[in-house]
């Protein structure tokens, strides 16, 4: 493996579900977090069987995601965020990114994760405006976010990121406004707005289904799209992704490897890695992973392998999310082909609808196929 | 088997008034089939047929009955379609038979298709048993039924049998009531052979199978015979009869019912309702009563792919071996391509096929609005019949159009009446009749253009009475009408597919709601489409369908990757499932549009 890594660390343990999460995780409800400390113990175990086949390898992000990693004590994250350490050549500049929900944060424990190496925090904060927040299901209130924003900035996390959500159920043009502002009121480093999508399988599915979920119309969705493009470019953050923005050279390193379709390994239950030609994923059940891991099984139960033209339609897929687009260049260098030439026709339509334009170096969306980026990735897939 | 104890039969009964658990019992109580055998519905092979509780293809079943004289009796049960698509099967299963069971749900009474049926039976002077079923239930009502009988029909009520083919009771009777009042066949094993082809089917191994009963004469394995339509020759390979499932014989007597193959490759050697006579000693003439079957529906089936072209043709093919009423040739369409004009004997008829290309033969198909034959004469004195609206003249050019007319049998609660009579007037209906055979039944006679029937007229009949109303039609010629051709232009471009014929008091008024129609199903597009609905030149309506504006994954991390390429390619297999025209992509649902306005 050629070039520095990413590790992600999934944590799936959530005060409750959001109405709209299909991800692996599992609420208090659920009894799954008595299981926190073998869950822990279980990762640190990965971690190092998986350094024992792969060797000392370069890392250039390390990112524990979920569910809700505050909801785990921040002594355990700092056990095995201490363990990627000893077994992977982590650079000293690396990105080392913590999720967090701001119902779930003190100055202490911000303090500690700050302490065990943690540079990065990203805050699912989705809106400023508690009847939204109520609509998502989420633990927090908007003033709780503004208060784990200051906390985090005391506690010396000089790289935060926020999520915003927006076209959620009962949402007005007014009220998403209003959370863009005050978002960008906090000077953070990086913004990340998600469209809510709905999912089969949650409670808003089952709603959208039986027709309960007032959603927003598509025009509506497109125009808060816009207005968020507007109002954080204004404030010096800068769309560089479909739905993420950053200052200057705060972009984020770990989803740039995704997006570069670029290899990372994922520990933990549900966790996803790409290595070579193969994505494979861990066991989702928390207790299914950790019994594979004590019985020195293997905790992995999807695999696919990826031939060169499934492997070429994805890096086109995800180059295509950054906004500089696919990087001709590199793609030539993996694939030993020309992207143009794979792809001419598929590239031809899409010029002629003015959907993606081409340079010299790379091939990327127009500010139309950026809302429309389905219609375009659906014809390299 | 003595030709006297032969006994040749079929049920006449309504969708779901259990005619094929009837058959069940009969099977069971004869001891054609054992309990462990028993698979629900045995005549009911197919399982669209299952699916939509209706028996399409006929068979014949053989069954040994020990009657209380102490003989046994070869009891042939024949079964008949119950959808009056169907009519044409039916009257060739009637004529197979000498006996009619007539099967009424004791809490439902008799339909207006049941109704159609009998009389079909009737003439064709079939011994009627009337069987009051389902009387287990708790809303039966037999006595109401038995006096519907008498009333409507004119049988003897007396004579009906109660029974219950759920719980088994009167199946002796039943079998009984067979042996003694149905006729033994007639006919003279030594006479020049007669048979009659009520069904076929193919066979991978076989070749096409006849299913037919022996009117005069003997058929022997060996044999040479001869198509009495075609004058083509084939010998007899195998006969067989089935009990239920197919036993060989040597031969077919006189009343005998079974199944013939002769190495016939081709569709078109074993004709539906042709005559099977000797090569060597022909008969003179072939049997009569059989209608031929003609289409009154008409529809356009293209496959989406224009490459399954010869795939579509295949199956037609293959479908038309088993289906005497399925007829289709080749047309093309500006916007669709290369494709079949199919002709069907009616909705039901015209759906079913519909469903069987694309289950059993795996193919993507659009389907053209249904449309009758019209019959137009030009300004230069030309008659035309024509099925594809996309076909019709110039509007200036054309000098008199005339369409098919059906007389249409409505059996409706009185209470409904009013609603029923509503539809008719507002559907073009002329009143003709109305007739009140007890007091829960009405029976309406309407004369009505059969293509008001194809648009929503059976829907709108069952939601406008609660679902009661029964209906049973038949063509009974053309007559003159003011029509004139609706034109639907998607981005400025006529398409052809969608042109449709409707009359001119409506024309407008259907254009509007067409382009709405249309507005509902096609998706938005990466740029505006304008959707026109005209006449001649004239444009009558106009909606437009708004460019798409944002079609996008929110996120894509790396557990998500593999479940959102996924998702792309769902949506670009949506894509290829669409009729691009022009740059407009247009799903099947659209073709289908002017059946959903009212």
């Amino acid at each position: 493996m050629s070039g520095p890594v990413g590790i992600y660390v999934h944590l799936p343990f959530c005060v409750h579900k959001c109405l709209y999460c299909d991800f692996a995780s599992c609420g208090r409800e659920s009894g799954s977090h008595r299981y926190i400390p073998r869950y822990v113990q279980g990762v640190s175990a990965e971690i190092f069987r998986r350094a024992g086949e792969v060797g000392r390898i370069p890392v250039e992000s390390v990112f524990f995601g979920g569910g809700t990693p505050t909801l785990v004590d921040p002594k355990y994250l700092g056990q095995v965020l201490g363990a990627i350490f000893q077994y992977f050549s982590v650079s000293t500049t690396a990105e080392v990114t913590i999720e967090a929900n701001p119902g779930t944060v003190s100055p202490a424990s911000l303090g500690q994760l700050r302490e065990s190496g943690f540079n990065r925090l990203s805050l699912g904060v989705q809106s400023f405006d508690n009847r939204v927040l109520r609509r998502l299901g989420r633990i927090h209130t908007a003033a709780q976010a503004v208060q784990a924003f200051k906390w985090a900035r005391e506690a010396g996390f000089a790289n935060i990121s926020l999520d915003l959500m927006y076209a959620v159920p009962g949402q007005s043009q007014g009220s998403w406004n209003e959370t863009l502002r005050s978002a960008c009121n906090l000077g953070p480093e990086h913004v990340s707005a998600y469209s809510l999508i709905v999912e089969e399988g949650t409670p808003f599915g089952d709603w959208y289904q039986r027709g309960l979920l007032d959603l927003p119309s598509q025009d509506e969705a497109a125009e808060m799209m816009e207005t968020g493009v507007e109002i954080l470019e204004e404030a010096g953050l800068h769309r560089y992704e479909i739905s993420n923005y950053a200052r200057q050279d705060f972009a984020s390193v770990h989803n740039q490897i995704y997006w570069e379709n670029r290899p990372y390994l994922g520990f933990g239950a549900a966790a996803y890695s790409y290595w070579g030609t193969e994505r494979w994923a861990n066991k989702e059940s928390v207790h299914g992973y950790i019994e594979a891991i004590q019985a020195g099984q293997s905790p992995v139960d999807f695999t696919e392998r990826l031939g060169q033209s499934g492997q070429m339609g994805e890096t086109v897929m995800l180059g295509l999310r950054l906004l500089r687009g696919v990087d001709v260049a590199k793609f030539r260098e993996r694939f030993g082909v020309e992207l143009v030439s794979v792809y001419a026709s598929q590239i031809e339509e899409l010029l002629e609808l003015q959907l993606v334009e081409l340079t010299p170096e790379y091939l990327r969306l127009t500010p139309r196929g950026l809302d429309l980026a389905n219609q375009v990735m659906s014809r390299f897939v | 088997m003595q030709q006297s104890r032969i006994r040749n039969f079929c049920i006449i009964a309504h969708i779901d008034h259990g005619k094929s658990t009837l058959a069940d019992r009969l099977l069971e109580s004869t001891g054609t089939v054992t309990d462990r055998e028993m698979t629900e519905q045995l005549l009911d092979s197919m399982d669209l047929e299952r699916e939509r509780g209706i028996t399409i293809k006929l068979q014949a079943v053989r069954m040994r009955y020990k009657a209380n004289d102490g003989d046994e009796y070869l009891l042939n049960l024949i079964d008949t379609p119950g959808h009056v698509d169907f009519s044409y099967e039916v009257s060739r299963s009637l004529a197979a038979c000498e006996g009619a069971l007539l099967v009424i749900d004791a809490s439902q009474g008799i339909e207006a298709q049941t109704l159609a049926n009998l009389y079909l039976a009737l003439e064709h002077d079939l011994e009627i048993i009337p069987v009051i079923n389902k009387i287990d239930l708790p809303s039966a009502d037999p006595d109401r039924v038995k006096q519907e009988l008498e009333e409507s029909i004119g049988l003897d009520a007396s004579e009906a049998i109660l029974a219950s083919a759920k719980t088994g009771q009167g199946t002796e009777e039943i079998l009984e009531a067979i042996v003694q009042r149905v006729p033994a066949p007639k006919g003279d094993p030594q006479a020049p052979v007669q048979a009659m082809i009520f069904d076929s089917h193919f066979d991978a191994y076989r070749g096409a199978v006849a299913y037919l009963r022996v009117m005069e004469g003997t058929l022997k394995v060996g044999d040479e015979i001869m198509m009495m339509s075609s004058h083509r020759r084939f010998e007899i390979t195998e006969l067989g009869v089935f009990s239920p499932r197919m036993i060989a014989v040597d031969q077919l007597g006189p009343g005998e019912v079974g199944c013939l193959m002769a190495s016939m490759k081709q569709v078109r050697d074993c004709r539906v309702g042709d005559t099977i006579t000797s090569a060597t000693r022909p008969a003179s003439e072939p049997l009569p009563g059989y209608r031929k079957a003609v289409p009154m529906v008409f529809c356009g089936l293209y496959p989406v792919d224009n490459d399954a072209y010869p795939e579509l043709r295949d199956a037609l093919e293959r479908l038309q071996l088993n289906d005497a009423a399925l007829t289709f040739e080749p047309e093309s369409s500006a916007a669709l391509g290369f494709g079949f004009r199919c002709g069907f004997l009616g909705l039901l008829h015209m759906d079913i096929v519909q469903e069987r290309l694309e289950r059993e033969f795996d193919l993507s198909l659009i389907a053209t609005a249904p449309s009758v034959e019209y019959r137009v004469t030009t300004t230069d004195g030309d008659v035309k019949l024509i099925e594809n609206p996309a076909d019709f003249p110039e509007q200036n050019d054309i000098e008199n159009i005339e369409e098919p007319y059906v007389q249409a049998a409505i059996m409706v609660p009185e209470q409904w009446v009013g609603p029923l009579m509503e539809l008719c007037q507002g559907k073009r209906g002329i009143f003709t009749n109305m007739e009140y055979l007890t007091p829960e039944r009405t029976r309406l006679i309407y004369e009505l253009p059969l293509s008001e029937i194809l648009l929503d007229f059976f829907d709108q009949l069952k939601s406008r009475s609660k679902g009661y109303a029964s209906l049973d039609y038949e063509f009974i010629g053309y007559k003159s009408s003011k029509l004139v051709k609706l034109d639907i232009l998607l981005n400025g471009d006529p398409v052809d597919a969608l042109s449709c014929i409707v009359h001119r008091d409506h024309a407008e008024h259907r254009g509007r709601q067409l382009a709405v129609k249309l507005k509902e199903v096609i998706p938005r597009q990466m740029f505006e489409v304008p959707i026109q609905a005209a006449i001649g030149r004239k444009v009558v309506a106009r909606e437009t369908i708004r460019a798409m504006r944002k079609d996008v994954l929110a996120k894509c991390y790396g557990g998500d990757i593999s479940r959102k390429r996924k998702l792309l390619e769902k949506q670009k297999e949506g894509k290829r499932r669409m009729k691009q025209l022009g740059r407009v992509e247009v799903p099947q649902e659209a073709f289908m549009a002017v059946l959903n306005v009212d």
